[in-house]
């Protein structure tokens, strides 16, 4: 259902025009576009995959896609949850290959491969630890939501979810990282997607 | 409290991301100007030859050069054989051959190589599929220009996909970035690793020559010349000159009484998708088609997008499928449109994993492959 919802939704939010090249005039320099969003991009594939190289490496490779269709991209309402929703899925799509890849390396070299190391505080990857450990909507909508401080209708639209389905992870995401980490949790009051 | 956590885990999060490099974006961009990157790419072409010619002079021929005619054996090594006549008229391997070392990955060698199943040449990416003896399909190398943002400043991965465990891993891009499996990288050129003990094979095309060479070693095959969707004929030949396969690509066998009205395309080719951004299967005939129970998938590969029970295509008119990315916009005349997340679920969302590679075949319920039809040109 969210993919169905989302192509509706990109044509007239994500897309300046649904029927042809959606360039607008006057669109934003990438360099712009660049310089304001990658930090936040970075953050969001850095909590997302866990691995501070990884996450910068998956920063580059969207805004280098980006970087190629920039005439296109740009003329969306919002380059910027495009290149969020790269991230996103390529975050997952990272920790999928590397738990294969963790199961067969000791296989195929006969070692065990390195732990990652991580930088932020032992708290903090705790409670990051925990959400990549959700399901992947919710991990997204977690991140989405705390890190890039989105609205629910913006989230929404880089996942491909309508802002009820969004609202419906984040409460079991919250759920799950109030059992998980021990700590009381309050439902989140009002909706900011309208 | 939870939301206490999360704003110093945020917080944390924010603080480690500032201090990640931030690339100069001007110094990639030139790599996609015509004015650097044609030079660039020209300074890569002697590069190459010079290495294939210190291959074949060194690693080939401890250290005596071998002077190589087209439609003569290339050396006396085993492992290199160019059957006679097989190259075209006027093609010089040692402008499209050159060897790179790599270290050899004693793992995957299960077992002999069978011969080379399939191999299709686009102007954006290049995949050959290897077929193991035990079942399994492994992509030896896959290369060419990015299209999906990985390693597109000059960087190569190797990447091998073990397709029944469907596994996969990739080295890191020669330019130090991280190139993802399944293939999307630069370099403009086909490599494959080969097993140990694998007969001599040279694969030749009208557009280059794809060798197998000896265990840790890689081929690089040049395509100059390649379209998007062109059909190329190839040979193996054993180290005899024995015809081992032959097959117009992509060549596996068509039900004309069911397929002969029916037309895949891969419609747009968006970068960020790894190349292809959404399928299109045309019914150009004048009766409907029931595709209850087919397969669109990556060849080679045993599962892909499972076209649900029940749809049919009426003559003259077309389904889609397709990874709902931002921004998409549907082809106008579909009837039918289907999300591969709608299918799989979350495991299969992107059309990276629904389509790995873009060599797309068309199978029915009963299994057998109904397009790309022999001899038609593949997407």
């Amino acid at each position: 259902l969210c993919e169905l919802l989302v192509v509706e939704r990109e044509r007239s939010v994500l897309s300046s025009d649904s029927g042809g090249a959606p360039i607008r005039p006057g669109h934003e320099a990438f360099e712009h576009f660049y310089e304001r969003e990658f930090s936040q991009v970075a953050a969001l594939a850095y909590v997302l995959t866990g691995r501070r190289d990884v996450a910068e490496d998956l920063a580059q490779e969207a805004f280098m896609a980006a970087l190629r269709g920039w005439d296109r991209i740009a003329g969306y309402d919002k380059p910027g949850a495009w290149v969020r929703r790269v991230v996103a899925n390529r975050a997952v799509s990272f920790r999928r290959r590397r738990l294969t890849e963790l199961r067969s390396l000791p296989r195929l070299i006969g070692s065990a491969p390195h732990a990652p190391v991580g930088e932020m505080d032992a708290e903090a990857s705790e409670v990051w630890a925990v959400v990549r450990a959700l399901p992947r909507r919710q991990a997204q909508a977690v991140a989405l939501r705390y890190l890039d401080d989105l609205p629910l209708n913006e989230i929404g639209e880089i996942l491909g979810c309508s802002p009820g389905t969004v609202k419906t992870h984040l409460a079991r995401a919250r759920r799950r990282l109030g059992d998980v980490l021990g700590v009381q949790v309050v439902e989140e009051v009002g909706d900011d997607a309208g | 409290m939870l939301d206490e956590r999360l704003r110093q885990a945020v917080y944390e999060a924010h603080r480690v991301a500032g201090t990640f490099n931030t690339p100069g974006i001007e110094q990639r961009r030139s790599w996609t100007s015509p004015r650097r990157l044609v030079p660039a790419l020209a300074a890569a072409a002697v590069v190459m030859v010079i290495g294939l010619g210190w291959w074949i002079g060194v690693a080939r021929t401890d250290g005596e050069p071998v002077a190589i005619d087209p439609g003569a054996v290339i050396s006396d090594d085993p492992y290199v054989v160019q059957a006679p006549g097989a190259l075209p008229p006027g093609f010089a391997l040692p402008q499209s051959v050159v060897e790179v070392p790599l270290q050899p990955i004693d793992e995957f060698l299960l077992t002999d190589a069978g011969y080379i199943r399939s191999f299709i040449v686009n102007a954006d990416e290049i995949v050959a599929i290897g077929q193991i003896s035990d079942g399994a399909h492994r992509v030896f190398w896959v290369t060419g220009t990015a299209a999906d943002g990985t390693a597109d400043d000059g960087g190569r991965a190797t990447c091998i996909i073990d397709t029944v465990g469907h596994s996969g891993s990739c080295g890191t891009g020669m330019d130090g970035g991280t190139a993802l499996p399944f293939g999307r990288a630069a370099g403009g050129g086909l490599m494959g690793m080969v097993p140990e003990s694998t007969s001599v094979v040279l694969l030749t095309t009208p557009h280059g020559s794809f060798s197998q060479v000896p265990r840790g070693g890689v081929a690089f095959l040049v395509v100059p010349e390649a379209s998007f969707g062109e059909t190329i004929e190839w040979q193996a030949f054993d180290a005899a000159g024995g015809v081992l396969d032959a097959q117009t690509s992509p060549g596996d066998a068509a039900d004309e009484s069911t397929t002969d009205h029916l037309q895949l395309d891969i419609t747009d080719r968006q970068p960020a998708w790894g190349g292809i951004d959404f399928l299109v299967l045309r019914n150009t005939g004048s009766e409907p088609v029931d595709l209850s129970g087919w397969q669109i998938r990556s060849r080679g590969f045993r599962t892909g997008f499972l076209v649900p029970d029940g749809t049919t295509i009426d003559a003259g008119r077309s389904i889609a499928v397709y990874e709902a990315t931002p921004g998409m916009v549907c082809p106008d005349d579909t009837a039918l449109a289907f999300f591969s997340c709608n299918v799989f679920g979350d495991h299969r969302a992107t059309t990276d994993l629904l389509f790995p590679i873009p060599i797309i075949e068309v199978v029915d319920r009963d299994g057998s492959v109904v397009l790309p039809q022999r001899g038609e040109p593949g997407p």
